[in-house]
């Protein structure tokens, strides 16, 4: 029988937005991919040089909306380098704990498209369901659940509020409690899924390395990488942390892709709950940021899918004369054929699930 | 502090009959849970976490972006929540009130001509982002928002409310009076190029500007120059914009005095998903 493409998308349950993997097939097996995108391109660097620093805060939000704040800080941090001011203290330590509550929805959303992806519609329902308690802890905190606007230059929007350390412990908690209790049962336990995803879609350490793959996805391979430890920004070389590396045998698979993010729920929550501990308990949480600025800026951050970078230009005015972003997702997109090559067809998607993929970041 | 439980469990095996029987057990118990009558029965037995949406409404904390709210008191009409709006969605609309009335501010109404007039912002939701820009800026807190999040509507001219409709009601407004500059920058006037029309003057919501004799002449008169009182300045760049010649421009205040340049800090009560369930 010979060779033929197929259509993955641009409209299909495993394709979380808008994209289309080509692959080609020989009988079940794939032979060859290609990633298309661009569906989703809105022209986000172009956008924002003609808007003012403050109010690119708000388009950075939507690069991806379920890790919007990770990202706007990033833009801010950026900006921030570039202006040459720096954010007191306690904004730090509330930025920390911001990111990391995000960090834990975004891998929580990741979490309920993965189950549906292998069939596992429980998964769904259940992590959409603790996904709730983080959006109302960043709810409370930011006045909204999604697209919060809520860092800023110089630090962020609003101080937290006077019962937020109380709810977020318990919820926290509560958190630890299902993850431990059920989670793991249904996800990590399960014959079922372990079958569909061990030894699927395995990459090299090199190969990740040399496609530019970053993140949970790099870990994942054994390459103990995390910006949040090698190249500390805000308040984190404070706190005490693990990185999720994968160390076992049968690196850079699905299933040690999985186990890396999955762990990074746990993790997060510890940083969380330290953060809390450790930030002052009153001060500045913002400086006055001046709105114009001439410089260059540039700062990478760990997203919840791998390293942001943002790098500004401004030219003495109140708009960024030039901004460059590089999406995680972008190169590890790049990095899929190789994960997929040699596999069945029925497995694509368990490998492309793996990936987390959000395609408002990779076509900004 | 090290994490109890964050070190990967890696390929600890699973047996097929363990691996099957679990993640059953635990999909069955939580069902059973939740499950009207039988949730009685078993330990740890709750309420579903749904709410019967229109008839239950779930309690939002204060800080949440709803329905925008203007303080009709405290509004100088400054537009410079129009001007900081990312989708500039605010328009602003002119009224005509009578001399005693209590939103006539001693600024603007002091010059003839806008003596009766008064400037309120109208907002376009269909546009908004419900960003939170136009309250974080406002100098005078008179923008609110409140927890009203029904704003769905039936045609999309519906989604452009008037000005009228988005006034506070009389009696959640505390009337206190603040004028912070938030932007952080204020007027520089270039002498030379001044023609002294007095128009920013007349513009300034604030009414800090002063027309002074200045050092330039006309047909052998001195021509009056605007004098600012940078004190009472909240930096709308209004009077930038009228400048018939454009003989000012922003520029920054440096890192004075701005003590309440952060203001939001609205704090309330939400119950968590969790704590809604527990009982
Ligand atoms: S910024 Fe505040 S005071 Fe100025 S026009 Fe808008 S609502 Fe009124
Ligand atoms: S919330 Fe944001 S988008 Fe909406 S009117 Fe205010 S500044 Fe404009």
């Amino acid at each position: 029988m010979p060779e033929f493409w197929i259509n993955m998308g641009p409209q299909h349950p495993m394709t979380h937005g808008l994209w289309n993997m080509k692959v080609k097939v020989d009988g079940e097996t794939v032979t060859d991919a290609k990633p298309e995108i661009g569906y989703l391109h809105r022209g986000y660097e172009k956008i924002m040089e003609v808007r003012e620093f403050q109010k690119n805060v708000v388009l950075t939000d939507r690069l991806c909306y379920v890790s919007s704040i990770t990202w706007s800080h990033a833009y801010c941090l950026a900006v921030e380098k570039m202006m040459g001011i720096e954010t007191p203290e306690r904004g730090q330590w509330i930025r920390v704990v911001s990111l990391e509550l995000q960090r834990i929805a975004s891998h929580l959303m990741w979490l309920a498209a993965y189950g549906p992806d292998l069939g596992l519609l429980t998964g769904l329902l259940w992590a959409l369901r603790e996904r709730e308690l983080f959006l109302d802890l960043i709810q409370l905190m930011s006045g909204a659940r999604m697209n919060q606007n809520y860092p800023r230059v110089g630090g962020v929007r609003n101080d937290l509020p006077e019962n937020f350390e109380a709810m977020c412990r318990r919820s926290i908690e509560h958190f630890l409690k299902k993850v431990d209790n059920e989670y793991q049962r249904v996800f990590q336990e399960s014959k079922v899924f372990r079958m569909r995803t061990e030894g699927v879609g395995r990459i090299s350490a090199a190969d990740a390395i040399n496609w530019g793959v970053t993140g949970p996805n790099l870990r994942a391979c054994g390459v103990d990488v995390d910006l949040r430890r090698l190249d500390p920004y805000e308040t984190y070389e404070q706190i005490d942390f693990e990185p999720q590396v994968w160390h076992d045998g049968g690196a850079g698979d699905s299933y040690a892709r999985f186990i890396c993010r999955f762990n990074e729920l746990r993790e997060s929550c510890q940083i969380i709950l330290q953060a809390l501990e450790k930030m002052p308990k009153s001060g500045a949480y913002r400086v006055k940021a001046p709105r114009r600025a001439e410089g260059e800026g540039y700062a990478k951050t760990e997203d919840s899918r791998g390293e942001a970078l943002f790098y500004v230009i401004g030219d003495g005015d109140d708009r960024p004369y030039r901004v460059k972003i590089r999406s995680p997702v972008f190169c590890t997109m790049a990095a899929t054929p190789l994960m997929l090559r040699g596999n069945k067809l029925a497995d694509s998607v368990a490998i492309l699930g793996s990936v987390d993929v959000c395609v408002g970041e990779m076509d900004k | 502090m090290k994490s109890p439980k964050s070190d990967p469990k890696g390929r600890r095996k699973v047996g097929t009959v363990g691996g099957t029987v679990r993640p059953l057990l635990a999909t069955i118990k939580q069902a059973l849970v939740t499950m009207p009558g039988i949730n009685r029965l078993v330990p740890g037995g709750r309420k579903p976490v749904t709410h019967l949406y229109p008839y239950q409404k779930v309690e939002l904390p204060l800080a949440y972006r709803g329905q925008h709210s203007i303080d009709w008191f405290k509004c100088i009409g400054c537009e410079l929540c129009a001007k900081v709006c990312p989708n500039e969605c605010i328009y602003f609309e002119f009224y005509e009130v009578e001399p005693t009335s209590e939103y006539l501010h001693p600024s603007r109404a002091q010059l003839d001509e806008m003596k009766k007039i008064i400037r309120r912002p109208a907002v376009d939701v269909g546009h908004c982002l419900f960003c939170g820009n136009c309250m974080e800026y406002c100098p005078t807190d008179a923008w609110n928002f409140t927890q009203e999040f029904e704003l769905a509507d039936y045609a999309r001219e519906d989604l452009y409310y008037k000005a009228d409709e988005l006034r506070m009601p009389k009696e959640n407004s505390d009337k206190e009076i603040v004028l912070i500059n938030r932007i952080g920058e204020h007027p520089i006037l270039e002498v030379d190029v001044c023609i002294g029309c007095r128009k920013c003057e007349r513009e300034c919501p604030t009414r800090c500007i002063d027309m002074l004799d200045g050092p330039n002449d006309r047909k052998g008169k001195p021509i009056v120059i605007p004098e600012f009182d940078y004190t009472k300045c909240i930096g709308c760049q209004q009077c930038v914009d009228v400048c018939p010649v454009d003989c000012l421009h922003m520029e920054e205040i440096g890192y004075k005095d701005l003590e309440g340049f952060y203001h939001i800090n609205l704090q309330g009560e939400v119950k968590l998903l969790e704590e809604q369930v527990e009982k």
